[in-house]
């Protein structure tokens, strides 16, 4: 058996290859079912924004390739061509290795993403919901998934947001600390000031106020938020009641400036209020972060943290790595034992109930005996067997770790008359 | 019972041990650093416990019979705090901020071991609790109140940059620091009141030989720091916050720290 992997990601594949062959739900079970009936019993599908893939447990690799490109290539037969350029696969510890750097998300576009981990747990789900995960793959899995989480909570890589528009909540969140309760206010009605007004939702804030100069399109974005809408001229009354104001108009002048920003702080006496001036030109002018309480980013500091986070990213993926190459000595060592235990158990198992057809056989004789006598008996013969069995298995053992126990396991089978595993 | 003093100096090189790692860490954050400040830290606190709590057993009564004593026990509990607040936050920035007050206070006690107890008895049981103990409390929250506004400060100068460094990430948000100053200083204010009002209480009790204290240094010295972190309070509830507050913490503990030392280590507490 043959772990292979084959698929498109954001490294071989442009972005409309990539939404060509994008999974949802119907399209999934089709795939899962073009594969079942190809003669695949284990396989999952994974497909992100950055990558679609495919993973599958095979008895023969050319074989086995086929069947995943005819699946794959069946969710896009218009995109084909450009397809089968774009393909590429990999197998066996190479792909192990791939999956891994894939959960922990190490190989994403943006390097340390958080959404990447929930993504491979629901494919492996989906496909455990298909019928499509065995044991193989049910146990790679887990361990690719607990990879990818000690890889979270031990390194920085997902510390640090490298976005502008996930910095800003950061910074809302040093700031603030819960932002559950908080208020933010969005000032315009741009592509960026909704983006920002998303991360921030999701984010924890809890109440969201447009304001725009014109009113009819703060309220038209509000709607899509369930928030509300004000006009650009009651600005300050609501900065007096924000907790986070993103500034994204396209105005040619200041949209706030620094004396109405003083107003501003001494009318909430010094509370908190994150300004953050994603507008180019700005819209706050830079002597407002003066006033007392007010902490304002424009798109350049932003723009410098995120750099800098990536930079964090970047040093933590070293770490990352590292903890990713125990997971991986890991998965080889279970690999192995998985070749043997079963012949292990199986051979266990039978002399196990030899020994107890045995001793059943004797027992008529055993009548003047006493019950501590045959307890002792048992015990006997149990530690006869015990000594019997452990210098071959532990020769077995010591075979599957240098990865040599195919030929011990094919004797094991013969003289014991132990069954093919299924 | 001699209770031995090197269990007390060696709590005290952690704590400065401690110190030296947190400020290792502040400069270069690896987590090496900040688990064996906290290590040393809870070590350290530790120790005090086991020195602190032989002295209660020794005398049957909270310790608090002469001015090493009396730092000890402050000593102990800020340590504690300091113990707590790093192994919520496990931040391994906090310790810098909060271990060298502690540090201070133990060092104040090494500077008085073996001196001539302040008190001569018949103080002990419950009233000694409430009217030394629990005023002690208060000073070490007050004390902590004071490195958690130092952190509040240094956290706010960096948000107000534009230009965080790395410290930023290190230290709690803003609104935590300031959660967690307003609870201190009001436990320590209800610790300092409960104190106070005790002595008065006790004041207007029959005399049965103890020592009743005039409006002396230390009556004055102890309403004053009352009304202090009363205005505090007070105007933090008129909704002065963030530095404002942050610095009025700071200016509570220098002008406390000096009075403390001036009023019971060199004028010798209550007047006889």
């Amino acid at each position: 058996l043959a772990f292979i992997l084959l698929g498109i990601s954001h490294k071989n594949a442009p972005l409309e290859l990539r939404e060509a062959l994008a999974l949802d739900e119907a399209r999934a079970a089709r795939a899962y079912a073009q594969l079942r009936a190809d003669g695949l019993r284990e396989a999952v599908l994974l497909s992100t924004c950055n990558r679609v893939e495919a993973y599958a447990v095979v008895d023969d690799v050319d074989a086995g390739e086929k069947v995943l490109r005819r699946a794959l290539e069946s969710l896009a037969p218009e995109k084909a061509a450009a397809l089968r350029r774009s393909l590429s696969g990999l197998e066996d510890d190479e792909a192990v290795w791939h999956l891994l750097k894939v959960s922990s998300s190490l190989d994403s576009m943006v390097l340390g993403e958080a959404q990447i981990l929930g993504q491979v747990k629901q494919a492996y789900q989906t496909s455990v919901d298909h019928g499509m995960a065995g044991p193989y793959l049910h146990g790679l899995f887990q361990r690719a998934l607990a990879a990818a989480k000690e890889v979270r909570s031990k390194t920085e890589l997902g510390r640090f947001p490298a976005s502008v528009p996930s910095v800003a909540v950061h910074l809302a969140e040093r700031v603030f600390g819960e932002l559950s309760g908080r208020r933010g206010l969005i000032i315009g009605a741009g592509e960026m000031a909704e983006l920002t007004a998303e991360h921030l939702k999701a984010g924890g804030i809890s109440q969201l106020t447009f304001c725009n100069r014109s009113l009819s399109k703060a309220k038209e974005v509000a709607k899509r938020f369930g928030a509300q809408a004000l006009p650009l001229d009651e600005l300050e009354s609501a900065l007096g009641q924000a907790d986070v104001a993103v500034f994204s108009t396209s105005a040619s002048g200041l949209v706030l400036e620094a004396d109405a920003a003083q107003r501003v702080s001494a009318a909430r006496k010094g509370k908190p209020l994150l300004l953050l001036d994603i507008a180019v030109p700005r819209d706050v002018a830079p002597e407002a972060r003066q006033a007392e309480g007010i902490y304002l980013y424009d798109v350049d500091s932003l723009s410098e943290i995120a750099d800098e986070h990536r930079e964090r990213r970047q040093k933590a993926s070293h770490e990352a790595a590292s903890i990713l190459r125990g997971h991986f000595e890991g998965i080889r060592d279970w690999e192995s034992s998985s070749q043997v235990a079963p012949a292990i158990a199986a051979l266990t198992a039978k002399v196990e109930a030899m020994r107890r057809a045995e001793l059943e056989k004797q027992s008529k004789h055993f009548s003047h005996l006493g019950a501590e006598d045959v307890k002792r008996i048992d015990y006997l013969t149990q530690a006869i067997i015990k000594k019997i069995l452990n210098t071959p298995l532990s020769r077995l053992k010591e075979d599957q770790k240098q990865g040599q126990a195919a030929t011990s396991l094919e004797a094991l089978r013969r003289l014991f008359d132990l069954e093919e595993p299924d | 019972m001699s209770i031995p003093y090197w269990l007390y100096l060696s709590a005290l090189l952690l704590q400065l041990a401690a110190l030296v790692f947190f400020v290792a860490y502040a400069t270069r954050p690896l987590r090496i650093f900040s688990f064996t400040g906290t290590l040393l830290l809870g070590a350290s606190s530790a120790l005090q416990l086991v020195f602190v709590g032989a002295l209660a057993w020794r005398d049957q009564a909270v310790p608090l019979g002469n001015a090493f004593e009396a730092l000890a026990f402050w000593g102990l509990l800020l340590s504690l705090a300091a113990t707590t607040l790093e192994t919520r936050f496990k931040m391994g920035i906090l310790g810098a901020f909060l271990v060298p007050p502690t540090a201070f206070i133990l060092l104040m006690g090494v500077r008085f071991y073996n001196t001539v107890p302040l008190t001569e008895a018949p103080y002990g049981g419950a009233f000694l609790f409430f009217h030394v103990g629990l005023p002690m409390a208060a000073y070490a929250m007050f004390t902590a109140a004071a490195g958690l506004a130092s952190a509040f400060l240094v956290q706010n100068k960096q948000l107000k940059s534009g230009h965080p460094s790395g410290l930023m990430y290190e230290l709690p948000s803003l609104g935590e620091l300031e959660r967690l100053l307003t609870a201190w200083l009001a436990w320590g204010f209800a610790a300092l009141s409960l104190g106070l009002l005790s002595g008065a209480l006790r004041g207007m009790m029959p005399s049965d030989g103890m020592v009743r204290p005039a409006p002396d240094a230390k009556v004055i010295f102890g309403v004053g720091l009352w009304a202090y972190y009363a205005a505090v309070l007070w105007l933090r509830q008129a909704g002065w916050r963030g530095p404002r507050l942050a610095k009025l913490a700071l200016w509570g503990f220098a002008v406390f720290i000096l009075g403390f030392y001036t009023v019971n280590i060199y004028l010798g507490g209550h007047a006889r």
